[in-house]
């Protein structure tokens, strides 16, 4: 049944990847008020493919996981279980720790908030060159500000920006020094954590315009989280959608955007906001995302879902492969849908 | 049915009138401007608090004129109390210099050994403050090193470390220095402890305030260890040493030197109470503590110079050190202006 068509030698290959969190009562609580120990369920059995020089892009409402997959990925988080391959290197678990801190280097991280992701007691030449300083790619003061210099003119700011702080910067400005601080220890992948939802939106075009622009040159490969489907069509090959700790839809960008399958897709779709007045008929995005701590049973969708039966309430549907479009759920599966 | 063009927000992104935005930037200022444009703000802001509170400038100079005299002591004092050629006991027990008995040449009057008060007070307010700042440093070096390692981290670690901050913290510092100096005094000979004196002291005292620090920098350090730019630098490969000193240490540095400065204070009350107690520095180069409790045998029998201006010195010194770290608080954190 989970016949999960593989992509030829994938750059990044995540398989079953899970990731609990504790967040139990302390001890003396547990005992004296007989709680159980609680989990949250931030990453419940994920497996993609990321192929090299492609965007992949993880969506979904608040809370899902994205974040967590993206900071798994590269090593901030270790896996509860599951496999993380890069170029079929084992990375994931703590017994591979060698092989995560030879592979490391390959990758780097864009994150969420401009205004922490910088030390603000940093100089911008201090925070890009790094990534240099920490892998040992030039040697030299001279050499190294060159490079920051170029660096900072690749990400359209200027060289002689080297001497300023952080706080001297736009929020857009900091996200180009992330990129160039991202991009300073020379890395083939970027996991981009919704890098551009804390701009303005004329900002945002700028940021992915220039990420689009560096993956041409530099041929980088990037995993690309957002709750934005405006972003993620912009940007992305791929788009897997994910609800509640896993992946209920994935597969190339146009088939999914045209073509939704997984009702939480489409619910997704639908919230777009459209300017065009086409007077379409909507399905609302109904109710909240509810707790991982204590996920619905079966299909975790099942409580908002128009399509749901009892089917979905106590089986939990596994991914299947039409044509190249992964979806996890019982009424496309029956037919019902889609 | 599913058309893209329904999605408004994907086409006013225009790519090509945002690039040229981008470029149009004004990001070319020099950087010696941009530098002193920087410490300009970052001045007039705490100068501001500090030149409207008349309260801090009375405390920032009565401090620092203790601090001048005290430093330059040996050129400053009229006597030299501490070399014994000097001394006449025949001088000793003089009144102040304006009282009926007092003699011209001491100021404030003498103490039972015949010693100029003034000139006394002066080495006393150094030994206080060397005995302050030193147990000052070693704590802040102790309890900074150990909150760094607590709050980042975690686990074990930290439940060991705050545990013992802890029982640190219920223990009375004066009661460890009272034990500490008193098994050393059984222990070594008389002039050994006086050499070792103010080490012990430093210890002591440095003992019972580094849990403040650790506390402290702690919780800073919680906070800052989940803000992106640590994850930034796990990321990239820096070492947990490297984070900790270079990315976490400078951002949890500010209220260290608040507790520092009150420390201080602290630090030399405690000095004067052990050596009041009789543990502290010995009398042949006694501290202000020393020189009270030396006054205050003969304060019934009418010397009260001998008790009140060490007294007196003391009391202004931490007030206006109190004062002054009271100010940099509320200077240094904004939510309390």
């Amino acid at each position: 049944m989970n016949d999960v068509a593989k992509i030829e030698a994938p750059l990044l290959s995540v398989d079953g990847l899970v990731r609990h969190f504790d967040v139990s009562a302390p001890f003396l609580n547990r005992l004296i008020e007989r709680l159980d120990r609680a989990y949250v369920k931030a990453v419940d059995g994920i497996s993609f493919d990321i192929g090299r020089g492609e965007t992949f892009s993880l969506v979904g409402e608040s809370g899902c996981g994205k974040s967590t997959v993206a900071r798994l990925i590269v090593g901030l988080y270790q896996p509860t279980a599951g496999s993380i391959q890069y170029e079929g290197v084992e990375i994931g678990p703590r017994e591979a720790a060698a092989d995560r801190k030879r592979i490391q280097p390959h990758m780097q991280m864009i994150f969420q908030d401009p205004f922490a992701s910088l030390n603000p007691r940093w100089r911008v030449a201090d925070i890009i060159a790094e990534p240099i300083n920490v892998r040992g790619l030039l040697k030299g003061r001279a050499e190294i500000m060159t490079r920051v210099g170029d660096l900072l003119s690749q990400v359209g700011l200027s060289p002689a920006d080297r001497e300023r702080f952080p706080h001297e910067f736009s929020g857009g400005q900091r996200q180009r020094i992330s990129i160039a601080r991202a991009l300073a220890g020379e890395p083939e992948f970027l996991v981009c954590d919704e890098p551009t939802s804390a701009l303005d939106v004329s900002v945002q075009a700028q940021i992915l315009n220039l990420m689009k622009e560096l993956q041409n040159r530099l041929g980088l490969t990037y995993l690309f989280i957002s709750h934005d489907l405006a972003v993620v069509y912009h940007v992305s090959t791929r788009v897997g959608v994910m609800y509640l700790g896993r992946l209920v839809e994935w597969a190339e960008t146009k088939t999914l955007f045209e073509n939704p399958r997984h009702p939480y897709t489409r619910m997704l779709l639908d919230a777009i906001p459209d300017l065009e007045m086409s007077g379409r008929q909507r399905i609302p995005v109904a109710g909240e995302v509810p707790s991982p701590i204590n996920p619905p049973s079966g299909c975790a969708f099942h409580p908002r879902c128009p399509h749901a039966e009892a089917r979905c309430r106590t089986e939990m549907p596994l991914p299947r492969n039409y044509d190249g479009v992964h979806v996890a759920c019982h009424a496309v599966a029956d037919g019902r849908i889609g | 049915m599913w058309s893209i063009r329904d999605c408004a927000l994907i086409n006013p992104l225009g790519a090509d009138m945002a690039e040229q935005t981008a470029e149009s930037l004004p990001l070319t200022e020099s950087p010696t401007r941009t530098q002193s444009t920087f410490y300009r703000i970052w001045d007039s802001d705490v100068c501001y608090s500090f030149r409207s509170s008349k309260v801090t400038i009375v405390a920032a100079v009565v401090t620092a004129v203790i601090f001048f005299l005290a430093i330059f002591a040996p050129w400053v004092a009229p006597h030299r109390p501490f070399d014994v050629a000097t001394i006449d006991l025949m001088d000793a027990e003089l009144p102040p210099s304006w009282e009926q008995e007092g003699d011209s040449r001491f100021l404030i009057g003498t103490d039972n050994l015949g010693r100029d008060l003034l000139s006394t007070i002066l080495y006393g307010t150094r030994i206080s403050l060397i005995v302050g700042f030193l147990s000052v440093i070693f704590g802040l070096v102790v309890g900074v090193t150990l909150g760094l390692m607590s709050g980042y981290m975690g686990g074990y670690v930290d439940a060991f470390i705050m545990r013992v901050a802890e029982i640190q913290l219920s223990i009375p510092g004066i009661l460890v220095a009272l034990l500490l100096a008193g098994t050393l005094r059984g222990v070594i000979s008389a002039e050994a402890y006086n050499e070792a004196i103010i080490y012990v002291l430093v210890l002591t005292i440095g003992t019972s305030i580094w849990p403040q620090f650790a506390r402290t920098v702690r919780g800073s350090t919680l906070v800052e260890r989940n803000k992106e730019y640590v994850l930034a630098a796990r990321v990239i490969g820096l070492s947990r040493f490297s984070i900790m000193l270079r990315h976490v240490l400078p951002n949890v540095m500010g209220p260290v030197l608040v507790i520092a400065t009150i420390n201080l204070a602290i630090a030399i009350l405690t000095e004067a109470t052990l050596s009041f107690l009789g543990v502290g520095v010995p009398p042949t180069q006694p501290s202000l503590g020393t020189l009270i409790n030396e006054g205050q045998n003969y304060l019934f029998s009418g010397l009260w110079w001998i008790t009140i201006f060490p007294g007196a010195v003391l009391a202004i010194l931490v007030l206006a050190v109190n004062l002054l770290g009271d100010w940099l608080r509320d200077a240094l954190n904004p939510k309390l202006r």
